[in-house]
């Protein structure tokens, strides 16, 4: 009986050990992965960019999920076939258009507009703050609204919704303000990468139009949120592309003039499509609030009547974008196409929608393209490329007209072509848009839209073409002599007096500069000291120099105290090319300034 | 009161602790996982569902095509490519498709891309030669020479054997029958001995493009596996008939319409071999009566078929001064008229008479059409005869 009871209590006690044993086990890899952590996040450096790869990672989740919502949502509202039936073309964006006005002025306020703006005021009016709720909303109203068919794309909101992720990070981490203001460029390129399948076209973007500068510090974490969600993406998706590009073969040279024409229509359609903004949206704006409710399903039913007869103009059209690209559709049928697109994703952008940019801005490219293309072809046979290839650069060329981001464009065209040899063509069409774009319509698109809400946001193509202020042009001949450093006190004060010079500048062999007034001189001389040598009696005070080629900003802390800084050759440092004195400094920049004015 | 504030502040710390950096980063990375959980088993319903859709429509295009909508077809095939887009089986499809609407430079868009991935896959291949071969580009043969070294995942013999006869029939329709019989040499060296079917096909084929020689051998060929295929009999039957082998014609067509009576072909041929070897007055071996009777048969249906033909062209084969080649032949047959009665004991009156009437029915197969019967017997008489006669008194 004894043995009956104990044996209970015994299996307790070893039940009880092996208990304690566990325990003491997941306490010891608690406490590792507790320091393992502790030590990743006790530099924020390094912090930040492990924090980048985590961001990357969830961007590309919110991306695939995204994704997969729009489809869904179009095949439930539209059907799965690629011209729906009349009724739900004409019905379901129109219907849509009105939950979609509800849930943006009753519920998510902020995610009206592409995004890309504000993401850029994130980042420089708010310190990297991006509401979660941004996120949310972007995801729901743009899945509606692009689902059921507004002639919009879903990179710039998944360009926020990457942004929003890394914000509500970065803030529960509470990073450095620095760091967090970071982190909501580092998110908008993650979710821009997935949405393109296309990592270093996003980093370029948010460098060239979100932060403007290529500091190491974010590139690094730009670089890995990129990767990382295009990972993410590739994991579900495949590696496929995201357009199924036909392959291009060697053009020869004469096709360029070709080229060159794509460029100059791709720059006047930009300007069509730019001046259709700038004048509709802020006139849009100004009418009566009541009107903001039935705005966006006025443009669903407008989107819905052409798409009875174009239904590809509805939704992102990367199918339709592909088919044009592989030459299914003849020239006059691809103008019209972009012609219309361009009227639809206007109307769409005007009325408040929340939806992108990129897709129809590749879409009008790639129609426009082509229909170009076609035409060449007609009347020059033997001069020009495919139409497909027109189709192709097209698509840069409105990247580098509509949206002005030059660099980004040609690459956009590489990375979803796969395809190097077309990077020529695309270099000249695209260069010839831009500049088109920029002499005639002087505000860049996302810098339009700030302006238009009463928001100053530093525009980067402004930065960008800058001049910047170098010390080449602030640096004058020195007017003090030269005096070696191994050379007598006696020496230095016989040249001193013979150039009548307050100070001289002393060279030493190492390349380091000083200076020496004639008081200095003076007190060295005292006794015996005119034989020595001016290297042993000057204590060392170098002066800080400047090569001529610096910005100029660099030289003002330097001449900041101090009577004059010298600018020496890069080869030589002991070689003088001129001095700078802050005078000099400041009237250059007062010259620029009333240049500026001018 | 002290104990409470102690418990509060070691709440608070608790809190603070909770809110750690450590605890927030492993919480994210815990969401990760989870939210990566979700997006999995989300995008698997969506894949699956994307994949019945295309197959849905793929379904759907293949049946338009099959029932010859091909427009239709296409517009199902691309639905089915936008749920799968790099499906090669779906992009060759709709090639084919957008070719049976005449669509020529999209379908070519598209096996283009294709060849670009697969350049050694023989459909593609294929359907890019067949494609250039309408469009009368000369990259035809260069496809089709692919698609024959090309890769052909199911019975890559038989798919190769069929390209290369189709090579053969597009040299055939452009002329080049150097080109489409050095095809047909290269068919006959790929098809195994026993495969008698084949070795018939080809004889056909030679026989069509003017090579009766080759064609009987590959009928014989067939022959030594299957001695009873009736068509690798009539085959050899018909290149006998073209070679001018009469005689050995008769048995192998004979045994070909044992074999399948309702075959009229062979029946056509042995009526002409029959009748060849009943009007040839050259003949070996028949009696005197026989060839003065063959010789006179022949001469008086030269004179009435020779009439037939130009009257058909409204033309009087008298004439005083004669201005046509049918009068020419017609004058040069009266001029023969003397000698008709003096036929017997002189044989070497039949060679005159005879070249008449090759003459005759040469000129009426050239101006009248293909002849038929008697006269057709009499024109190949006279083809073998000038064969033996050019190849002088060495030849046949």
């Amino acid at each position: 009986m004894a043995d009956r009871q104990e044996t209970p209590v015994g299996g307790s006690q070893r039940s009880g050990r092996k208990v304690d044993a566990l325990t003491a086990k997941a306490s010891v890899h608690a406490a590792r992965i507790r320091e393992l952590v502790g030590r990743l996040t006790a530099k924020e450096s390094q912090l930040f960019l492990f924090l980048s790869m985590v961001i990357g990672l969830l961007a590309g989740l919110a991306v695939v999920c995204f994704r997969v919502a729009i489809d869904t949502t179009r095949i439930w509202l539209l059907g799965s076939g690629l011209h729906p039936r009349v009724l739900p073309t004409l019905l379901v964006p129109t219907i849509a258009g009105i939950f979609v006005s509800l849930l943006v002025i009753w519920v998510f306020p902020q995610v009206r507009g592409s995004g890309v703006n504000q993401t850029k005021a994130a980042v420089y009016i708010y310190d990297g703050y991006v509401p979660f709720r941004t996120v949310i909303g972007k995801f729901v109203t743009c899945a509606l609204a692009i689902g059921s068919g507004f002639s919009l794309g879903p990179e710039d909101p998944a360009l926020q919704m990457g942004a929003g992720i890394a914000s509500a990070l970065g803030r529960r981490l509470r990073l450095s303000k620095e760091k967090t203001r970071l982190l909501a460029p580092v998110g908008a390129a993650a979710g821009l990468a997935a949405a393109f399948n296309a990592p270093i076209s996003a980093v370029l973007f948010v460098i060239e139009e979100v932060i403007g500068t290529w500091s190491a510090g974010g590139l690094g974490g730009l670089v890995l949120a990129a990767v990382m969600s295009v990972i993410v993406l590739r994991h579900f998706f495949g590696s496929q592309a995201i357009l199924q590009v036909p392959p291009y073969h060697r053009f020869r040279p004469v096709e360029l003039i070709g080229y060159a024409v794509l460029g100059v229509f791709g720059g006047f359609a930009s300007l069509v499509f730019l001046k259709f903004l700038a004048y509709v949206r802020p006139r849009m704006r100004r009418l009566p609030p009541w009107t903001f409710y039935v705005q966006p399903a006025a443009a669903g039913l407008m989107i819905g009547l052409i798409g009875l007869v174009y239904p590809q103009v509805m939704g992102a059209g990367y199918t339709y974008i592909s088919l044009a690209l592989h030459g299914q559709y003849s020239w006059d049928t691809l103008g019209a196409l972009g012609g219309l697109k361009i009227f639809t994703t206007g109307v769409a952008f005007v009325s408040g929608t929340p939806g992108g940019m990129f897709a129809p801005a590749m879409f009008i490219g790639a129609m426009l393209g082509g229909a170009v293309g076609g035409v060449e072809h007609l009347l020059l046979h033997h001069l020009t490329g495919s139409i497909s290839s027109f189709a192709l650069v097209g698509i840069g060329t409105l990247f580098a007209g509509f949206l002005r981001v030059p660099i980004t464009s040609v690459m956009i065209v590489i990375e979803v072509s796969g395809n190097y040899s077309i990077i020529v063509p695309v270099l000249i069409s695209n260069t010839i848009a831009y500049l088109i774009s920029r002499r005639y319509q002087k505000v860049p698109l996302f810098d339009l839209f700030a302006r238009q809400e009463g928001v100053e946001l530093p525009s980067i193509e402004e930065q960008r073409e800058h001049q910047v202020l170098r010390v080449e042009h602030a640096m004058v001949e020195p007017s003090f002599p030269i005096v070696r450093s191994e050379s007598l006190v006696a020496e230095a004060m016989a040249m001193a007096n013979s150039a009548n010079a307050r100070m001289l500048l002393v060279r030493f062999p190492s390349g380091r500069w000083m200076t020496v007034d004639r008081g200095q001189l003076d007190r060295f001389a005292e006794g015996d000291g005119q034989g020595r040598k001016l290297a042993d009696v000057l204590t060392a005070d170098w002066l800080p120099t400047v090569h001529p080629d610096q910005p100029l900003d660099v030289a003002i802390g330097m001449a900041q105290g101090r009577p004059l800084v010298p600018v020496v050759s890069r080869v030589d440092p002991g070689k003088l090319e001129g001095v700078l004195t802050l005078d000099d400094v400041l009237e250059t920049y007062r010259e620029a300034s009333r240049n500026e004015g001018e | 009161m002290g104990e409470i504030h102690e418990e509060i502040e070691r709440g608070a710390k608790w809190v603070a602790r909770l809110w750690s950096r450590e605890a927030i980063l492993l919480t994210a990375i815990a969401a990760l996982v989870v939210m990566f959980a979700i997006t999995e088993v989300v995008v698997n319903f969506y894949t699956a569902k994307q994949g019945e859709l295309a197959k849905m429509w793929f379904r759907r295009g293949d049946q338009s095509l099959l029932e010859n909508r091909p427009k239709q077809a296409v517009e199902d095939l691309r639905n089915a490519l936008r749920y799968d887009p790099g499906n090669t089986a779906y992009q060759l499809r709709i090639a084919q498709a957008l070719a049976a609407n005449n669509q020529i430079d999209e379908a070519e868009g598209y096996l283009l891309d294709l060849w670009n991935n697969q350049p050694g896959n023989g459909e593609v291949n294929l359907e890019l030669a067949q494609l250039q071969a309408r469009k009368g580009s000369p990259d035809a043969a260069r496809y089709y020479d692919n698609a024959i070294y090309g890769v052909w995942p199911k019975d890559p013999e038989q798919h190769r054997w069929q390209v290369r006869l189709e090579l053969f029939h597009y040299w055939f329709s452009h002329g080049n029958t150097a080109q489409a019989q050095a095809q047909l040499v290269a068919l006959a060296a790929e098809t195994p001995q026993a495969d008698y079917e084949h070795h018939t096909e080809i004889g056909n084929l030679q026989l069509q493009g003017g090579d009766p020689r080759q064609a009987l051998q590959q009928f014989q060929l067939a022959l030594r596996v299957d001695r009873r295929y009736a068509p690798a009999l009539a085959g050899a039957g018909a290149a006998e008939v073209a070679i001018g082998e009469y005689r050995n014609a008769i048995p192998y067509l004979q045994s070909a319409l044992r074999l399948n009576s309702k075959n009229s072909e062979a029946a056509a041929q042995l009526q002409l071999a029959r009748l060849v070897l009943a009007s040839d007055p050259f003949e070996i071996g028949i009696s005197e009566e026989e060839r003065v009777g063959r010789t006179l048969n022949a001469y008086r249906q030269a004179q009435v078929t020779l009439a037939a033909c130009a009257s058909r062209h409204n033309v009087a084969v008298q004439a005083k001064i004669p201005q046509n080649a049918f009068q020419q032949i017609w004058a040069q047959g009266q001029q023969l008229q003397p000698l008709v009665t003096k036929l017997r004991g002189n044989p070497q009156n039949d060679l005159r008479i005879m070249n008449f009437v090759f003459s005759a029915e040469n000129l009426a197969a050239t101006e009248c059409g293909p002849l038929k019967g008697k006269d057709q017997a009499l024109w190949l008489i006279g083809k073998k005869h000038r064969l033996a006669e050019a190849s002088g008194p060495g030849g046949k």
